[in-house]
């Protein structure tokens, strides 16, 4: 006989054994693999329940998982039980003896006692498996409808674990399943909810159908536990089925009014927030208890409502309540709870706006001092700051002077991007350099360093301030030989640059050389010391042992050499660093489209047209757009520009579309800025006194660069979904509809003429929504008056569907013809006109003929054509000049023919306005292009996209290519003679 | 639903636990150790929530023990915690007054109220009567 020890002795046995616990249970183990080899059940099973015990201490049980399978086999609840509770411990669906499983669950799911049914449940929901589910779906089905509620319930529950393992039994379950919706018992009917929840979440349109059950229960119950499921079963359909929210108004109202349980009165809440439109009133009340929530004593409540807020804030806009929330928010922050600091802090990112910003980051700044995890207080001021291109910032001097504080942290894992919002700042907010380039001065030559002799800034910053100094100087304040002095020695003399890894180092000597540079325009007396200070410290750079210090230091020192101390010459020398630059797109370069193919000839020699003359910078030809970007960037104009002074703020030419700066604005910054004081120490102390005598002085208004510098001939991409408008091209002024409309009524053509009558047409515009295109026609008599025609009708080929028409065609006169008819409309249906091009519709011309004399009058019939012009079916095509020249360089295929004409005009005062009106009257979107402002030519865009295909087709009708544009480009010259206007038209086929 | 739940003493030994999806031994002991090490180190006045992998971590201290579980992004946070208080009240009434040794050395009988709570995660009986009601019918059987 084994020695049998209790549950209860073996817990005491590791309690007693303290220090060394892990002896005794090796023994213990040892004991029950004796114990399970038993022939005796009790003794078996006692040893499976220690096994259970010993799993929780870390044990591993899994080689006595046969034991485990025979202990549940056994026939005795007592001895079955602990089994089953080790099985659903310790086993999963990958168990390999699970199999054997099954019959004892078909057993014991037909046994007597509810308890063993109960107990195998549980079990299978643990260990259940594809193969275990198969075997026992049936045993399962009629549990479903078992008489105890107790299974009931435990089975509906089971089942959706069941249908995860095995997802084809979901239909087999479906109907079962959805009569328990309408179980008397609130247990079973409270768990069927809770599935069909958890089956939603999977896929919730599958059961848009259960919706009036469902409810018709939240509509009837008073119990909360159901209540909440159902309120999340509805946040599922409710996006789903548009009329549900208007339905749930009423009882959601109804329970955020009257229940007592928080847990439901927050479910409630969120189950508004997330589905019902904003702007009613239960949003309102909605966001009114969530109020309360936010300011509960409980801690828990506040974080579930700051949590909310988040969505609250995302998806309603209405900002009625954010004042008292932005408090709330920044008191959350400080709390010492990282969950709720940092949902605090995501909200305060969204909640923050430009009126309050600075303050926020103030309190973020104070926090981050405090704290020791401070990097998530760093990291939100600067993605506040940074959003939208720094939308929120309205002082940047301000916000640079913060940058300067953070930058003081030397091992912030947010030191780059400080940096690089410092420089970026900078490069788009021209009136904010003078001060960011004291600032940056003051930063690198802090006090500080001439006791530590170590810079006081991080790394990164130190090569942004470098940066600044070197390209701004012309912004250092006047007179600013001091500045000059200083900034140079700080940049080479320091010995901690040189401790400063490679890249900064380069930066630093650059930035001196730049100094030296520059000296000769803005400190003109300090030209022989920074010389001398060069050729004093570059050497010992150029012995570095990093190789792009070296060769950086070496070529400063030979620019050095070469100019001299020579002020004259030095002057020349400014053009190395004239060139601004501008903010650029990381991703320029890729959007640059790679056009250029080895095999492609350059110039595709077209047949010699008289008329045909090559037009100068054709925007839609990607070879030469870059001329019309050099245009916009002022190189055109660049020989006036290099007479007139140079100055940073004419920089960039204000014609250029992407100079957004007033240079009288920056003018005002700068008278605005008062002298430092001298006596002040830390340089940031003295940077924060000079931004508040800035701000005395009247705040300085900051324009800031949002536009990237995209490469030419890419497409720019458009921001918020708008097509970017550049400031060179314009919408050509397209006449309203009614002036159009007059103008077309006026264009009558003759389509036959002959011995008897003329008959004349007036196409109008097509109608793109109906897709018809409206025709008017009138007769006129020609002949004789002795002769009578009447009768006259119009036949129109089968294909062409006429709604006036009859079975003898449109009827044009009706009796005899007088001297002339009145206008007849014949809507004619415009999808079989597909193709792009002058189209002529053959019709039969039927009228009757009869003399004074003869009784009988005679029919004639005569083929006569309607013709249509190529640009009638053509719908104007709304595209700017950039979507233009990007359609040409990808579709190129889709443009391979070309026609050009030239006519000559007499001058007339508004051409584009003439342009447009042709547009209008040909049904092409018009844009008209800037050209130098010296010469009067002009250049006009016109684009127009061809009908859709359609189903029907008219004889000589093909469907032009998907998405087939034709782009007419017009350049009006302007020539001593006239006006000369050539018009080239691209499009897939002549 | 909930994924596991896990009853841990304040010296971070494992005085239950449960797992409702399947999850192999290996990975349960370092969940629970990366789990308990999170919880017994927050500091008693912060919120009874955290958000842990993809999931919500849903506490509350009883005396000596932790009642920790673990539920999805989605679920209610406070249904969670009312649940954990009505298993920790259930487990009150049945032992009367329950301490940390009750569930020691009647561990089993822990598991078998659970099981009466809670299956494959979810609720099955709010009623604590009729939690000890089951319970009382079954322990005759023993």
């Amino acid at each position: 006989m084994v020695f049998e020890k209790s549950l209860t002795a073996m817990v005491k046995g590791i309690r007693a054994h303290r220090g060394n616990e892990s002896e005794y249970i090796q023994a213990c183990i040892t004991e029950i693999q004796k114990e399970v080899a038993s022939k005796n059940m009790s003794t078996k099973s006692m040893a499976v329940l220690k096994l259970a015990y010993l799993t929780m201490l870390g044990y591993d049980m899994a080689w006595a998982t046969f034991a485990v399978v025979e202990v549940m086999g056994t026939n005795r609840f007592a001895t079955k039980r602990p089994g089953y509770l080790a099985s659903s411990i310790s086993f999963t669906d990958q168990t390999d003896v699970g199999l054997l499983t099954i019959n004892l669950f078909k057993k014991d799911f037909g046994s007597q006692s509810q308890y063993e049914s109960g107990t195998a449940i549980n079990c299978l929901s643990n260990i259940c498996s594809a193969e275990i589910s198969r075997d026992i779906m049936t045993d399962l089905l009629s549990l479903l409808s078992s008489s105890r509620a107790y299974l009931r319930k435990k089975t509906v529950l089971c089942l959706y674990r069941i249908f995860l393992k095995d997802p084809p039994a979901l239909r087999t379950c479906f109907p079962k399943l959805k009569d328990r919706l309408g179980d008397e018992d609130q247990g079973v009917l409270t768990a069927t909810v809770n599935t069909f929840l958890e089956l939603a979440r999977k896929n919730a349109r599958n059961y848009l159908s259960l919706v009036p059950q469902l409810y018709h229960i939240l509509v009837n119950t008073q119990n909360n536990w159901l209540s909440i499921k159902l309120l999340k079963v509805f946040q599922l359909l409710s996006p789903l089925e548009p009329r549900l929210p208007a339905k749930l108004v009423e009882p959601l109202t109804n329970i955020l009014n009257t229940t007592k349980a928080q847990s439901v009165e927050f479910e409630a809440i969120r189950c508004v927030v997330r589905s019902m439109p904003e702007g009613s009133a239960i949003v309102a009340l909605a966001i009114e208890k969530l109020q309360t929530f936010l300011n509960s004593s409980d801690r828990n409540l506040r974080f579930l409502a700051l949590d909310l807020y988040k969505e609250v804030v995302e998806k309603f806009k209405e900002k009625t309540s954010l004042k008292d929330l932005h408090d709330k928010v920044l008191t959350s922050i400080e709390e010492p709870d990282l969950t709720v600091r940092r949902v605090a802090l995501q909200l305060l990112d969204r909640i923050v706006d430009p009126s309050n910003f600075q303050e926020a980051v103030q309190r973020l700044l104070e926090f981050s001092r405090k704290a020791t995890l401070n990097d998530e207080f760093i990291g939100t001021i600067l993605r506040m700051a940074a959003r939208d291109r720094y939308a929120l910032v309205e002082d940047f001097a301000w916000y640079l002077l913060i940058l300067g504080e953070i930058s003081r942290n030397m091992d912030s894992s947010y030191a780059a991007t400080v940096a690089e919002q410092f420089v970026d700042i900078c490069v788009r907010v021209p009136q904010v350099r003078p001060y960011a380039v004291t600032l940056a001065l003051g930063l690198l030559d802090t006090p500080a360093e001439a006791e530590r002799d170590s810079i006081s800034v991080c790394t990164p910053m130190v090569a942004a301030c470098a940066w600044l100094l070197g390209e701004y100087s012309g912004d250092l304040e006047k007179p600013s030989e001091a500045a000059f002095l200083s900034g140079a020695k700080v940049l080479l003399t320091s010995r901690s640059i040189q401790a400063l890894d490679a890249a900064t180092q380069t930066q630093c000597i650059w930035a001196a050389s730049k100094l030296y540079l520059a000296v000769p325009e803005h400190a003109p007396s300090t030209v022989a010391q920074l010389h001398e200070l060069l050729c004093s410290q570059l050497p010992s750079f150029v012995r570095s042992t990093h190789l792009d210090v070296s060769e950086r230091a070496r070529l400063a020192l030979n620019i050095a050499n070469f100019y001299k101390a020579d002020a004259q010459s030095l002057q020349s020398a400014k053009g190395l660093v004239a060139e601004q630059l501008l903010p650029v797109k990381p991703d320029a370069q890729a959007q640059v489209p790679v056009s250029v193919d080895l095999d492609e000839p350059f110039f595709v020699i077209e047949e010699a047209r008289p008329s045909f003359m090559p037009v100068r910078a054709d925007p839609t030809d990607p070879y030469s757009l870059a001329s019309t970007y050099k245009d916009d960037l002022g190189f055109a104009s660049e020989p006036n520009r290099a007479e007139a002074p140079q100055s940073t703020a004419q920089g960039v030419p204000s014609s250029s579309m992407y100079y957004l700066g007033k240079s009288d604005e920056r003018a005002a910054a700068e008278q605005a800025q008062e002298p430092s004081v001298p006596e002040v120490k830390d340089p940031l102390a003295q940077m924060r006194e000079r931004l508040e005598a800035q701000r005395n002085a009247g705040a300085p208004k900051y324009q800031v660069m949002r536009d990237d510098v995209t490469a030419p001939g890419a497409t720019p991409t458009p921001d918020a979904g708008q097509v970017p408008s550049s400031s060179s091209t314009a919408t050509l002024p397209i006449p309203p509809e009614k002036e159009l409309t007059d103008l077309q009524g006026r264009l009558w053509t003759v389509c036959h003429r002959g011995e008897h009558l003329a008959v004349y047409v007036c196409i109008r515009s097509p109608n793109l929504r109906k897709r018809q295109i409206r025709l008017e026609l009138r007769c006129e008599r020609l002949c004789a008056p002795e002769l009578l025609v009447s009768d006259v009708a119009l036949r129109f080929p089968s294909a062409a569907h006429v709604q006036e028409a009859d079975a003898s065609g449109r009827m044009l006169v009706v009796g005899s013809l007088q001297e002339r008819s009145s206008k007849v409309k014949a809507n004619l249906d415009s999808a079989p006109f597909l193709w792009p091009g002058v189209f002529d519709l053959r019709c039969e011309l039927e009228y009757l003929v009869k003399s004074a004399s003869s009784e009988a009058a005679e029919a004639q019939s005569l083929p006569i054509q309607l013709r249509f012009p190529a640009t009638t079916f053509l719908a104007p095509q709304p595209m700017s000049e950039d979507t233009i020249s990007d359609y040409v360089s990808s579709k190129s295929d889709l443009l391979g023919h070309q026609t050009a004409q030239a006519l000559s005009f007499e001058k007339t005062a508004d051409l584009s306005s003439l342009v447009g009106r042709c547009a209008g009257l040909c049904h092409f979107h018009g844009i008209q292009q800037a050209v130098s402002p010296q010469s009067q030519d002009m250049k006009f865009l016109l684009v127009g996209a061809v009908q859709p295909p359609s189903a029907a087709t008219l004889e000589g009708q093909r469907a032009a290519p998907t998405g087939a544009l034709v782009i007419c480009r017009c350049a009006a010259l302007v020539r001593p003679s006239g006006l000369e206007l050539r018009i080239t038209v691209k499009a897939f086929q002549q | 639903m909930i994924n596991f739940i896990l009853l841990i003493s304040r010296q971070g030994k494992t005085r239950l636990k449960k797992w409702f999806v399947p999850c192999p031994e290996r990975d349960q002991f370092r969940t629970i150790k990366e789990v308990s090490s999170l919880i017994l180190n927050r500091s008693p006045k912060v919120c009874n929530f955290l958000e842990w992998r993809d999931y919500k971590l849903c506490y509350k201290r009883y005396a000596s023990l932790f009642f920790i579980a673990c539920i999805e992004q989605n679920d209610n946070e406070l249904l969670a915690l009312e649940m954990v208080h009505h298993f920790v009240e259930c487990l009150d009434r049945y032992f009367g007054n329950v301490c940390e040794l009750d569930l020691i050395f009647n561990f089993h009988k822990a598991y078998y109220i659970l099981d009466e709570i809670l299956i494959s995660g979810e609720l099955q009986e709010s009623s604590k009567r009729a939690v000890l009601h089951h319970i009382s019918e079954q322990d005759p059987l023993i």
